[in-house]
């Protein structure tokens, strides 16, 4: 892993430029949050944040103000990762949650506990289920740009999340339709085409 | 790396009832708990060095244009 900037060119420094800078801060604590859940090592991921915050600027001037910059980063970010660490398997290195046990977690003791479950369970997905998983299901991607970020069909995305799902709910013990179903109040968003947010 | 940046990702369009956002489809126990999950690891803090990165890049930029 790359660990200075030294191959990175020097570009005008203007209006443009201290504006990507501003957009790349504000996207900082999304794709850690990306990289964390692909890798499952805090170590990792800092370095794949970093490496992909290096490549994202030497290539500024590829990316579009007003399109989708987290996207654009979390394709760098995943593309950097698998051709690095592909070899390494599908499944992250932390099986075991550990490193999820040094991660801030809500106050709620109970939250505390079903998020330490739910991390280990969600390390032992395959790592192309995980991330699609992560990407429409929580860092606010559509199908179509998590399909662009993968490249690959938006069926498959569809379908990588479904059996990621499935397998969550095999992994945690979860059985009820409940559980896996669109709450009530998801549904009333749906028909109204209005936004949601967990409690 | 030249074919990762040849994307172009528009702003998404609204939801609609035939193609409702993911993040209402996953809205169950399992997507709550995804969320609550990504939330506390964006909420992390950040090591200074991601901003330190930042800054120096800016300067060398600000640098090579003097």
């Amino acid at each position: 892993m790359r660990s200075d900037n030294a191959a990175v060119e020097a570009r005008p420094v203007d209006g443009r430029t201290r504006a990507f800078r501003e957009e790349l801060v504000a996207e900082m604590p999304n794709l850690r949050a990306f990289a964390i859940s692909l890798s499952g090592q805090l170590q990792l991921a800092d370095d794949l944040v970093q490496e992909t915050l290096l490549k994202a600027w030497s290539n500024a001037d590829s990316y579009q103000p007003g399109s989708n910059l987290r996207a654009w980063l979390f394709t760098i970010l995943r593309n950097t990762y698998f051709s690095l660490y592909r070899h390494r398997g599908r499944e992250v290195q932390d099986s075991d949650g550990v490193y999820s046990q040094r991660l801030a977690t809500p106050a709620a003791q109970e939250s505390a506990l079903d998020l330490a479950d739910f991390r280990t369970a969600l390390a032992k997905l395959p790592a192309e289920q995980r991330e699609v998983l992560i990407m429409v299901g929580a860092s606010g991607l559509s199908y179509e740009e998590a399909a662009a970020v993968c490249n690959i069909a938006i069926g498959t995305v569809k379908s990588r999340v479904s059996r990621a799902r499935a397998k969550l709910a095999e992994l945690l013990g979860i059985s009820g339709p409940e559980d896996l179903a669109p709450t009530p109040t998801a549904d009333a968003a749906v028909k109204t085409g209005g936004a949601t947010e967990g409690p | 790396m030249r074919s990762e940046l040849n994307h172009r990702f528009p702003i998404e369009p609204p939801a609609t009832r035939d193609d409702p956002r993911p993040d209402l489809v996953c809205d169950s126990a399992i997507g709550r708990t995804l969320r609550k999950h990504y939330r506390a690891l964006s909420e992390e803090p950040l090591p200074e060095r991601f901003l330190s990165l930042l800054s120096t890049l800016v300067e060398k930029d600000a640098r090579h244009e003097k």
